[in-house]
C-alpha cells in the first residue's frame, strides 16, 4: 500500500467538514438535501484495478493463475475473493457483485455484461471431487444442506500449504449460504427469469443453466459472456482476458 | 601508473567447468563463483565426487591467477591431509646457513586453493583460519596475505553423509570464514541438460580435472574487488532496511526477547511455536561477519550482473536475500532438528526459509520504507492507518478522524520476525540527519 504523507490531513479535513455539516443541521441551518444514492456498479478498472492487483500480488503471491490476470482483465474464484479482501483490509465499503446483483444490472441495463464472464460464487455439492480438499475445508466450517451457493463476496482467502491451490476459502461473518436445489437440476435447461438470489427460475427462455452430470464436490459459479449461468466448472483457477470483476458500493460510496 | 582496461565479462572465462543453470537476475551457477572471487570472498565448493567442484576451482586458479606461484602464477595449491602443517610446508623454508626457518614469498599469493579441506582433522583445520582471514601469525607478528588488500581462499569438500572415509567434521569457525558456499550437488545448482550434453560431446572423455591454459588477469580482479568494496559504502535506504531486517529481525524471540542461548527451543517449550513451523524457530540471526559477507556478496553479484548485462536492474531486497541464501546456508543459522527433517540439505532448507522471509518482509515493506523515507525528512512516522487503499501517519490524525480508523503499529517484536529495530533505526536516521544539517 502506498504511503501518502498528506493522507492524514486530507482525512482530518473530510471529518471536520462532516462535523461542521452535522452541527449546522442541529442548529437548523438548511442543507441541500442529497438524493438517496442507490447501489452503484462498476467494473474493476483503471487506477483502482492497479491498486487492487498490486495488493493481491503482494499479499497472495501464490494465488492460482495470478500471472494470467492483469489489472481489470481476468477473473477466477480466488482472485475475486482476494478483491473483497482488499476492500475489507482497507475498510472500504465496496465489494464484488453477487449473482442477484448481476441480474439487477442486466434488468436495468446498468453495465454491459455480455462479452465478458463474471465469477460470483462457489457451488458446494458434496465433500468429494472436484476440488475435494477445498470442499472439505468449506464443509467443515458449516452445516451444509447441499447444494449450496456461496457468494465470493462473503469469503476470505487463507494461506494453506496443504491445499493444492496453496490457499483455502474461509467463511467470514459476512458469508451468506444459499440453499440452491436448482443447481442440481438437469443440465442445459433454459431460463430468463431469476429469483431473489439471482438463481434461475427454469422454464422457457434464451439463457442456459449448466449444472454438469456429476453433482458433487466444489465448482465455480459464473455468468458467461452470453449471460448463461455456469455452475459446473471444476477449474476454479483458470482465467481469461474477458473475465471482469463487477464492483458494487452498497452505500453509494464513490467507485 | 598506466591505465588498465576495465574488466569485461568475456574475460571471466572458465575453460573447462560448464554450468549455465540460471539462478537469478541473469546470473548462472558459474557466475555465483565468479562473483565470490571478484568480491574477494572465500568460496567453499561442496558436493559429491564428480560434481565439478575441483574443476571449477582449478579453472579459476589457473585461468584467472596463472596457477601456482612456483610456476609464475599467483596461487598456492594445498591438498589437505591429516598431517598437514601449512606453516612449515607453505609459508616457511629452512635456511640451513642460518639454521632457522624463514618466510617465503608464498605469503603474497592471491589465491589459496585447498582441495578436500575436510580431509584434515579439526585441529589441523585451525591452520586454515589464517588463510580465511587473510592473515598469518609469524613470531608474534601478524602478516597480511595477498597483495593490495586482496586474497581469496577456495576450498572444496565432500560433505556427504558419512559415506566418505577419512573425512572430518568442519569447524563452525572455519565455515564462518568460508564466506560463500555452493553445494554443487543441490538440484538447483546442477548443470543443465544442455551443459551435460556439451560436456559429453564436445571433448574426449577424461575423468580427471582438466588443466586449463595458465592466464593471469589478477590485476583486473583486484581492481574489480576494489570497485565492489566501494559499492558497499553508503547503502541506499532499502538495502539498509533489508540488512537490518536480517540482522536484527532474526534475533527476535517472542518468549525470551532475544534468541541468545535459549535457541533452538523444542516446540513444547514455546507457546509461540505450537505448529513447530514458526519462522523464528527455524533460523537465527547471522553473525556480524556473515552480515558483512552478505553486503559484499550482494554488491559483487550486482557488479557481475551489470558486467554481464549493463541494463540489468536488480531490486535491493532480491540481491540481499539471495546473497543471504547463498552465504548463510552453512553458517549454523538453521535449526538442526529442522535440518535433520530435511536430510541435512542445507541449501534446500535455506531457500525455503529465505522464501518465507521474503514474504514476511514484503508484507511489511511499505511500512518500513515509508518510515525510513520520512526519517530522511526528519519526521518520525511509526504508526499508520489505511484509508482508500493508502497509508497515512496515524499520529497526524485529529481525535475525531482517529475514531473512524484503525491504528496499525507494525514495528513490534510481538511477531516471529521482530520489527522493533525499525523504531531505533528511525531515531538514528533522524539524529544523523540533524547532525549533518548542523554541520552544513
Amino acid at each position: 500500500m502506498k504511503y501518502n504523507p498528506n493522507l492524514a490531513k486530507e482525512l482530518n479535513r473530510e471529518v471536520e467538514l462532516k462535523e461542521l455539516a452535522k452541527k449546522r443541521k442541529k442548529q437548523g441551518v438548511e442543507e441541500a438535501v442529497e438524493p438517496a444514492i442507490s447501489n452503484q456498479y462498476s467494473f474493476l478498472e483503471g487506477s483502482l484495478a492497479e491498486q487492487v492487483h498490486e495488493y493481491i500480488t503482494r499479499n497472495y503471491p501464490d494465488l492460482p493463475k495470478l500471472s494470467s490476470i492483469q489489472p481489470g482483465k481476468g477473473s477466477n474464484s480466488f482472485y475475486v475473493t482476494a478483491v473483497n479482501d482488499y476492500f475489507r483490509a482497507n475498510n472500504i465499503k465496496i465489494r464484488t457483485a453477487s449473482q442477484s446483483e448481476l441480474e439487477h444490472i442486466i434488468k436495468n441495463n446498468l453495465l454491459k455484461l455480455t462479452g465478458h464472464y463474471e465469477d460470483t460464487g462457489l457451488v458446494l455439492r458434496s465433500t468429494g471431487n472436484p476440488n475435494e480438499y477445498l470442499a472439505k475445508h468449506l464443509a467443515n466450517q458449516l452445516n451444509p444442506s447441499y447444494p449450496l451457493m456461496i457468494p465470493l463476496n462473503g469469503l476470505t482467502l487463507i494461506k494453506d500449504n496443504r491445499s493444492p491451490h496453496k490457499y483455502s476459502f474461509q467463511l467470514t461473518n459476512e458469508t451468506k449460504l444459499i440453499h440452491a436445489p436448482v443447481l442440481n437440476s438437469k443440465p442445459g435447461q433454459k431460463f430468463n427469469e431469476t429469483d431473489d438470489n439471482g438463481l434461475p427460475l427454469l422454464g422457457n427462455g434464451t439463457r442456459t443453466l449448466y449444472t454438469g452430470s456429476d453433482k458433487s464436490g466444489l465448482s465455480r459459479l459464473y455468468m458467461d459472456w452470453n449471460l448463461d449461468l455456469s455452475s459446473n466448472d471444476e477449474n476454479l483457477a483458470s482465467s481469461f482476458d474477458n473475465g471482469r470483476v463487477v464492483l458494487v458500493s452498497p452505500e453509494g460510496a464513490r467507485l | 601508473m598506466t591505465q588498465m582496461d576495465k574488466l569485461k565479462y568475456e574475460e571471466l572465462t572458465l575453460p573447462n567447468y560448464i554450468n549455465s543453470r540460471e539462478v537469478f537476475a541473469g546470473l548462472n551457477v558459474s557466475d555465483l563463483a565468479r562473483a565470490s572471487v571478484l568480491g574477494g570472498l572465500n568460496l567453499l565448493l561442496v558436493g559429491d565426487t564428480g560434481t565439478g567442484k575441483s574443476q571449477l576451482a582449478s579453472d579459476i586458479y589457473k585461468h584467472w591467477f596463472g596457477g601456482s606461484k612456483s610456476e609464475g602464477g599467483q596461487g598456492i595449491f594445498i591438498r589437505a591431509h591429516p598431517d598437514i602443517d601449512i606453516y612449515n610446508e607453505i609459508f616457511t623454508n629452512l635456511n640451513i646457513d642460518r639454521a632457522q626457518r624463514e618466510l617465503t614469498n608464498n605469503l603474497e599469493a592471491l589465491i589459496y586453493w585447498v582441495d578436500e579441506i575436510n580431509r584434515a582433522p579439526p585441529f589441523a583445520q585451525n591452520q586454515f583460519f589464517g588463510l580465511g582471514d587473510g592473515k598469518m601469525d609469524y613470531r608474534g607478528r601478524e602478516i597480511s596475505l595477498g597483495r593490495e588488500g586482496y586474497n581469496v581462499l577456495i576450498a572444496t569438500a565432500n560433505l556427504g553423509n558419512g559415506e566418505f572415509q577419512g573425512t572430518f567434521e568442519t569447524d563452525k569457525a572455519l565455515y564462518n570464514r568460508l564466506h560463500v558456499t555452493l553445494d554443487l550437488e543441490h538440484m538447483e545448482l546442477q548443470p543443465t541438460f544442455e551443459d551435460k550434453y556439451k560436456i559429453k560431446t564436445s571433448r574426449v572423455a577424461n575423468p580427471n580435472v582438466r588443466l586449463s591454459e595458465p592466464r593471469d588477469i589478477s590485476e583486473k580482479v583486484i581492481e574489480a574487488s576494489r570497485e565492489i568494496s566501494k559499492a558497499t559504502e553508503y547503502p541506499n535506504l532499502e538495502t539498509q532496511a533489508v540488512l537490518n531486517y536480517l540482522e536484527s529481525g532474526l534475533q527476535n524471540c517472542q518468549r525470551y526477547g532475544v534468541k541468545d542461548r535459549v535457541w533452538p527451543m523444542g516446540r513444547q517449550d514455546c507457546t509461540f511455536n505450537k505448529s513447530g513451523e514458526a519462522l523464528c524457530s527455524i533460523i537465527k540471526a547471522p553473525t556480524t561477519r556473515t552480515m558483512e559477507v552478505v553486503r559484499k556478496y550482494a554488491a559483487a553479484l550486482d557488479y557481475l550482473a551489470k558486467l554481464k548485462a549493463p541494463d540489468v536492474k536488480i531490486e535491493p531486497p532480491e540481491l540481499i536475500f539471495k546473497a543471504f541464501e547463498l552465504t548463510g546456508a552453512y553458517q549454523h543459522l538453521l535449526n538442526p532438528s529442522h535440518l535433520r527433517e530435511h536430510y541435512n540439505h542445507n541449501p534446500k532448507l535455506m531457500k525455503e526459509v529465505v522464501g518465507k522471509l521474503i514474504q514476511d518482509y514484503d508484507s511489511q515493506r511499505d511500512y518500513i520504507l515509508a518510515s525510513l523515507e520520512e526519517a530522511q525528512n526528519r519526521r518520525k512516522v511509526s504508526r499508520f492507518f489505511s484509508h482508500r487503499g493508502q497509508l497515512g501517519d496515524y499520529d497526524e490524525l485529529s481525535d475525531n478522524a482517529k475514531k473512524g480508523t484503525t491504528l496499525i503499529e507494525p514495528f513490534t517484536n510481538n511477531r516471529e520476525i521482530g520489527l522493533n529495530y525499525v523504531t531505533e533505526l528511525i531515531e538514528l536516521t533522524i539524529k544523523g540527519k540533524e547532525l549533518n544539517d548542523g554541520k552544513e
